[in-house]
């Protein structure tokens, strides 16, 4: 029997709802919550209550870093080659974490330091890790990509610029790492003719032994802006406009995402 | 020509039954030399028929000569390739085990059972990876330590664990802790997280 999710809405409950509960609710703050000067960088611009709807229609240099980290680490997930590495941006939440990190030490240090503070410590230090999750998701799904990609990566002078010098050493060292691996265990065994590791014989049907990014790989954007007409496949044409949410094929919408036009979601 | 075939296909399906179940298999030498040794034996077959035809120019080499050379050079290729898949696969096994434990690279080396299961080249491979992840680490690791989770975000900065293996004394925030079996602590999740990943504390 397949359940009816939309009738739930109407079958009595044994409350008001949470959301209900909440409105109503009285005031329970007997004091204005003191807002300490150490806990305004990190969590300011998260805090802040921007509507869904506006965030959605910012440009990305325009939002909080954080959430300017956000996108960037969801287009990064999305994409299937390795996007220009934002290295100033995480420069900048970096030395805001030590900077966060390093107050709180001290505060912790500090007899004087009330009951109140230590509570919104806690809130800041969550906060902080939460952050630290999205830079180490963020990097790591970089690392990822560079791995499977490294002999492509190393071949493209063009898309070795989107990375930053730590990445590209570990590129360089991954590939040289992988090569030798497969020539000591592989092909010392194997007639000289056959020992190359990046034959492309395409012309036979056979597949290149570079592994490419998938560029043919759907993913879903969500337009910032008009981006006037998409030429699809065979002629067809989309209009994408702002606001709106598409799924395409990453190599169709790839020049938009680099200009900042629309973002994966 | 079908023996060839079927030695690539046995390496190809224990790539396949290997993710399947999630379980490492015994690096297959046996297997890995018999195809070596084919791909060898079909190059020289190559090279015989390729100086007995040699002395032709290339429009004029009859069409029974020609087939079988293109028969030989695909499955050269053919089976170079699931060799070198079959070496890839194993790879990246191996990488995800070593990020699953947070970059403990002795805590992969060290367990018996999977030692006995890889090459010595894999373990080379291994030990120069973590050299170079942890030259990437490096620059990060005072502020963002990579090599923790990504699986979920913490909620939370404190977790309480239940001590399920000896591990001795850790360093935390709240000074030294001796972990013993069967023990509860509320500690910082930074600072155990990778005794959790290692298997040596659990989370209640």
């Amino acid at each position: 029997m397949a359940f009816d999710w939309v009738q739930d809405d109407d079958v009595p409950m044994a409350g008001p709802s949470f959301m209900q509960r909440v409105q109503n609710a009285m005031r329970d703050d007997d004091v204005p919550v003191a807002r300490g000067p150490t806990i305004a960088t990190t969590t300011a611009p998260v805090a802040q209550s921007v509507s869904r709807l506006q965030r959605d229609i910012l440009p990305i240099e325009e939002r909080p870093i954080i959430q300017q980290l956000m996108q960037h680490w969801l287009n990064e997930r999305a994409a299937p080659d390795v996007l220009p590495c934002r290295l100033d941006l995480l420069n900048d939440i970096l030395e805001k974490l030590s900077e966060q990190a390093s107050l709180v030490t001290r505060l912790r240090a500090d007899p004087d330091t009330s009951e109140e503070e230590h509570f919104q410590m806690m809130l800041v230090q969550t906060e902080m890790e939460r952050v630290r999750f999205i830079v180490r998701s963020y990097l790591r799904t970089r690392l990822y990509k560079l791995e499977n990609l490294a002999q492509y990566v190393m071949s493209q002078p063009g898309v070795q610029a989107n990375l930053s010098a730590t990445e590209l050493q570990h590129a360089r060292n991954y590939s040289k790492l992988v090569a030798n691996q497969f020539n000591s265990a592989v092909m010392v065994n194997l007639p000289e003719a056959v020992r190359a590791l990046d034959d492309d014989s395409s012309d036979m049907g056979i597949p290149p032994m570079v592994t490419q990014p998938v560029w043919r790989q759907p993913v879903f954007i969500h337009a910032l802006r008009d981006c006037g007409d998409l030429d699809l496949n065979a002629g067809e044409k989309l209009r994408i406009e702002k606001g709106s949410i598409h799924l395409l094929p990453y190599e169709r919408v790839q020049p938009h995402l680099s200009r900042g036009e629309i973002e994966l979601i | 020509m079908s023996s060839s075939t079927e030695l690539s296909v046995q390496l190809i399906t224990e790539c396949k039954r290997s993710s399947n179940s999630g379980t490492l298999y015994k690096y297959n030498d046996n297997l890995v030399r018999q195809l070596s040794r084919e791909i060898r034996v079909l190059d020289r077959d190559l090279t015989a028929l390729l100086s007995s035809v040699s002395h032709l120019p290339a429009n004029e080499i009859p069409h029974p000569e020609l087939c079988a050379l293109t028969m030989i050079q695909t499955t050269i290729e053919r089976d170079k390739r699931c060799l070198l898949a079959y070496h890839q696969f194993r790879l990246s096994m191996l990488k995800d085990m070593y990020w699953a434990v947070g970059g403990a690279l002795p805590h992969v080396l060290n367990d018996p059972d999977v030692r006995g299961k890889l090459s010595p080249h894999e373990v080379d491979f291994m030990r120069e990876y973590a050299r170079i992840t942890m030259e990437y680490r490096s620059d990060l690791s005072d502020v963002v330590d990579i090599t923790m989770g990504i699986i979920t975000p913490p909620k939370d900065i404190h977790a309480l664990v239940i001590v399920v293996r000896d591990c001795g004394v850790v360093t935390t925030e709240l000074g030294a802790i001796d972990f013993q079996k069967g023990q509860r602590y509320l500690v910082r999740r930074a600072d155990i997280e990778h005794l959790i990943l290692q298997g040596y504390l659990e989370e209640v």
